[in-house]
């Protein structure tokens, strides 16, 4: 614990108060009033009562509960220095593939419903990220900018139907766009989640130009290949994948069943989350304990004028 | 806009402000105690006594206002005013029509530019937006990231843009629907802004559903009344011709008239927005007249960082006290000739 003042300028304030109520009682013993009394023969000799002795100390009182409430105008304050661990803010965009193989059946239910629920589950479990939406299929649409609102986020993923895009799987441009819905952000960790179920084959442009775009705007890309073979003609290009994220220094991810997606999801979080570790002060002001001694002070020195230290004129 | 408030940290330590008209008796007695004595040391002298009765009384009072002061400075006051949230709904019109290039740029850019300066003037609302044309779609939920809105405007309308045709019902049904249930219930006056170039507004049948729910329209007309060829492009933005109907090249105006009638019908308003006009700030005006759905939070304009004030003016009102002469111009004695 600390003493800290919150406005240590107004500590000019002491000595000028305590010199002006000094001055003030001087100029008062100066100037006091008085009453024309023809002889003070009588009363020499007599010596001063423990009253007219306490007297003296009326404007010491005077000046100190003054100066106590100078001091509190300089908001004193009991300080505790608290180290905190917290979730750095990172900016990530979830980009889903929403082509129509995405209504295919696997596990029981489509493919996109799968993802969907790991997704609303992965935008829940967000703390200090922000986070936008992006979908692609032949064609890309931003669904959701950056937010730090993931419940209309979560929102606008319910909202996604595989096929209301035109047809194909465009993921070179699926993440250029993502990467352009990064270029403003001013967080220190910038990241694209990219999900898809197959290969891309209608892109304007090519996935390694985007990767390298990425790069160059230091976003990370991390890509999932999700419920789906690798290689073949319709499957994933996990080689590309993987190109493309290592370049940007994110990772590429298998994920061939529901566990599988939701614990790749998991673990992207936990390699995006940067625990940063801060100092606050935490205070106690002193102002009102300082102001309210000032004040029995104050009290108490008027109590004592008035009563049994009074005096006339 | 509800009014401020007063509170208080300490409120117990304004109970000491019932001392003080204690104090003040004390003073009283205090003065006729001290008046006794001097005409018992004095006798007929003590008129002639230099202090003043008037300043007297004037440093007690001041006295009494500076320990007033600095007891309510203790109490710690805050004086401040609700933050209160408010629920709007913009209902974007994106039909053919609203690429008419009656004003520039276009129908639509302006549409997003209205859009957009409205929502930066309601700053701590939450605000939806939904896109209609033939049907009509939600383009991002409620949220109270406002700026979240002003991103989505850039971000386009394709592939949000429903099917083709105008539906103003399908547009007022989804965002009705977009309010939450239990603010829909509630039946107060709830904000809807309407941006359309008014095609279909004059049909409408969902007036007397907006009415029950307490909804009020505010509507902005964008375009002209001599209107403008409607323009067709490809997906990728091209120009490709501009629409035709039987009677050759189609030609939208705005229907001002038909989106007047459906805002007053709410009991909300309509303007024509042209680009210049102060729209935005006048939409904006209307919708914090409308009460909030919530209050969220209070701002304090006199809080702790700022109740040196009190401790300043009760600090100044004691030492003008202390400084304050006792004496009287007493009267010059005459000199004997």
């Amino acid at each position: 614990m600390s003493l800290r003042f919150g406005a240590p300028d107004a500590l000019v304030f002491v000595p000028i108060v305590v010199l002006a109520v000094l001055a003030a009682e001087w100029w008062r013993r100066r100037a006091a009033g008085g009453l024309l009394f023809p002889s003070l023969g009588l009363i020499v000799g007599i010596a001063p009562s423990w009253r007219l002795r306490l007297r003296a100390a009326l404007p010491l009182l005077r000046t100190v509960s003054l100066a106590l409430v100078a001091v509190a105008l300089a908001r004193p304050e009991l300080t505790e220095t608290l180290i905190e661990t917290r979730t750095a803010g990172s900016d990530l965009v979830i980009t889903l593939d929403i082509s129509t193989s995405m209504q295919e059946q696997a596990f029981g239910r489509t493919k996109f419903e799968i993802t969907s629920d790991v997704v609303v589950d992965f935008l829940g479990k967000l703390d200090g990220e922000r986070a936008g939406l992006v979908a692609f299929a032949g064609e890309v649409a931003v669904y959701g900018p950056m937010t730090s609102d993931h419940a209309a986020l979560r929102k606008m993923v319910v909202g996604l139907k595989p096929g209301q895009l035109r047809g194909g799987t465009a993921i070179g441009d699926g993440l250029a766009v993502s990467v352009n819905v990064l270029r403003d952000s001013p967080a220190v960790s910038k990241a694209v989640v990219l999900l898809t179920d197959g290969l891309s084959n209608s892109d304007q442009v090519k996935p390694m130009d985007a990767a390298q775009i990425a790069r160059l705007l230091n976003v990370r890309l991390y890509t999932i290949g999700a419920l789906a073979p690798a290689g073949g003609q319709q499957g994933i290009d996990e080689r590309l994948m993987t190109q493309i994220s290592e370049l940007t220094g994110g990772r590429y991810f298998r994920a061939a069943d529901p566990a599988t997606l939701q614990a790749t999801y998991d673990a992207i979080a936990q390699l995006e989350r940067t625990l940063v570790t801060s100092e606050t002060l935490h205070s106690v002001p002193l102002d009102w304990t300082l102001a309210a001694a000032g004040l029995a002070l104050l009290a108490l020195e008027v109590a004592l004028a008035t009563t049994v230290l009074r005096s006339a004129p | 806009m509800t009014d401020g408030w007063v509170t208080f940290e300490r409120p117990a330590a304004l109970l000491l402000l019932a001392a003080l008209p204690l104090l003040g008796a004390l003073y009283g007695v205090f003065f006729i105690a001290r008046r006794r004595a001097l005409r018992a040391f004095g006798g007929p002298g003590s008129g002639l006594v230099s202090g003043s009765v008037f300043w007297q009384i004037i440093r007690n009072l001041l006295r009494l206002a500076g320990l007033a002061a600095l007891i309510v400075a203790i109490a710690g006051p805050r004086l401040g005013h609700p933050v209160e949230r408010r629920d709007v709904v913009v209902l974007l019109d994106v039909s053919q029509s609203m690429a008419t290039q009656d004003v520039t740029p276009s129908r639509l850019a302006l549409a997003r530019d209205v859009i957009a300066r409205v929502v930066a003037d309601l700053g701590e609302q939450r605000i939806g937006l939904v896109y209609y044309a033939g049907d009509a779609r939600l383009r991002f939920p409620l949220t109270p990231d406002t700026p979240a809105i002003g991103k989505v405007l850039e971000f386009g309308g394709y592939p949000f843009i429903p099917i083709t045709g105008t539906s103003v019902d399908a547009g007022l049904r989804a965002a009705v629907e977009l309010f939450p249930p239990e603010v829909r219930a509630n039946g107060a006056p709830k904000s809807l802004v309407l941006v359309s170039d008014g095609e279909g507004a004059a049909d409408s049948s969902f007036i007397s559903a907006l009415r029950s729910e307490g909804i009020r329209v505010f509507a902005v007309g964008i375009g002209t009344a001599d209107g403008g060829e409607v323009p067709l492009y490809a997906a990728d933005g091209r120009f490709l011709r501009y629409l035709t109907g039987r009677s050759g090249t189609t030609v939208s105006t705005l229907d001002a008239a038909g989106l007047e009638a459906l805002a007053h019908a709410t009991g909300g308003r309509y303007w024509t927005y042209t680009g210049s006009e102060p729209v935005p700030q006048e939409v904006s005006a209307q919708i914090f007249q409308m009460p909030p759905t919530e209050v969220i939070g209070e701002r304090w304009v006199l809080d702790y960082e700022r109740r040196w004030l009190l401790l300043g003016l009760a600090l100044g009102i004691l030492l003008l006290e202390a400084w304050l002469p006792e004496r009287r111009r007493m009267p010059t004695p005459a000199i004997a000739r």
